[in-house]
């Protein structure tokens, strides 16, 4: 046995040798009849016990404090971050954001960066046409399209703009990626975010390669 | 003949909306904002009557017109009761018609139980993305 000696149990043998023999199922006349040995071993069942009882626990791990300010702090919008949807309803901007961003991450071949919403406060419907090209930002920018459909709206709900920044993997088409990128962008917008989509601008920020 | 008045208080409405707007399919949480988180904690280390987990009111803010605590909002009538949902939603539910939905339950609930007329402003605060 490979455990360095301890002082023994009043009855002179080692508790680690009793746990032991316990184990193996070899326990001794002495070691079964012996107090000071029943004890180590009723010891040695309690840990058993209590180990198997919090392993079998499920885990949960602990929210602190911080994480739960945090998240409070995070999730406080601010009237200028909302998104009107519908009558009385609103959407968190930067929820929106996130979402638009995932369905980009999900295409093959793109990786979203910065995306913005913007809600226009003034033009109630543009009319389809007429909507203002995106903004000339220099780079591979595309001009967003208007889109078709969105004057049968509730007039409260205004459409939107939305400004996505992407990467591309090496050797995409960028004009077939953009395209892809406009119609995800808007579908996702109208089905799930309940936002009509006025103009998409796309900017594709940087090229990336497979590693091979 | 005696006259018998009912005021039902602001935590009592918030807590009938709150277990009313988690039960709607696609909410998956509501968000409350940070004076009711901080109140939460400290609520936590308080000694008092534990709260069931469906009547936590966190995420939904009441305010009942007239009654006992005579707020008086501008326009606002007694029986009527102006109500905040902050909800979490999973993605891919369509926001604007689960935040109709919300507001529909929610006020058909509350003036079920309370006979207030509720008129519900929701704000959808989180989505939640799939990995």
């Amino acid at each position: 046995m490979a455990v360095e000696r301890v002082r023994p149990l009043a009855c002179g043998r080692d508790a680690a040798d009793v746990w032991e023999h316990a184990e193996q199922g070899v326990l001794d006349e002495h070691e079964r009849s012996c107090p000071h040995c029943v004890t180590a071993r009723a010891d040695r069942a309690r840990l058993g016990g209590l180990v198997a009882r919090m392993a079998a626990e499920p885990l949960e791990p602990p929210s602190s404090v911080l994480e739960q300010v945090m998240g409070a702090v995070v999730a406080d919008l601010r009237p200028h971050e909302l998104l009107r949807i519908g009558p009385d309803a609103w959407l968190g901007r930067p929820a929106a954001e996130s979402a638009l961003r995932h369905v980009v991450d999900s295409m093959g071949g793109l990786r979203a960066r910065r995306c913005r919403i913007e809600q226009s406060g003034a033009t109630p419907t543009a009319a389809p046409g007429t909507a203002a090209p995106g903004t000339a930002v220099p780079g591979t920018t595309v001009p967003g399209t208007a889109v078709p459909g969105t004057a049968d709206r509730d007039p409260a709900v205004r459409p939107v703009r939305v400004r996505m920044s992407v990467a591309a993997r090496f050797g995409e088409d960028l004009t077939s990626v953009t395209t892809r990128v406009r119609q995800m962008i808007i579908s996702a917008g109208e089905r799930t975010l309940g936002l009509p989509i006025e103009v998409v601008d796309i900017l594709v920020e940087d090229l990336w390669e497979e590693p091979a | 003949m005696s006259t018998v008045r009912l005021h039902v208080s602001d935590l009592a409405v918030a807590r009938v909306a709150a277990r009313r707007a988690r039960a709607v399919p696609g909410v998956t949480t509501l968000v409350g904002d940070l004076q009711q988180t901080l109140l939460g904690l400290a609520a936590g280390w308080l000694p008092r009557d534990p709260v069931p987990a469906e009547l936590d009111a966190r995420g939904v803010v009441a305010r009942v017109h007239g009654g006992a605590g005579a707020h008086g909002g501008a326009g606002a009538q007694d029986g009527e009761v102006d109500l905040r949902v902050s909800v979490g939603v999973r993605f891919g539910t369509p926001c604007a018609e689960l935040a109709a939905r919300v507001q529909q339950e929610v006020a058909t609930e509350v003036a079920a139980v309370t006979g207030l007329t509720a008129r519900v402003r929701v704000t959808i605060a989180h989505i939640d993305l799939p990995h």
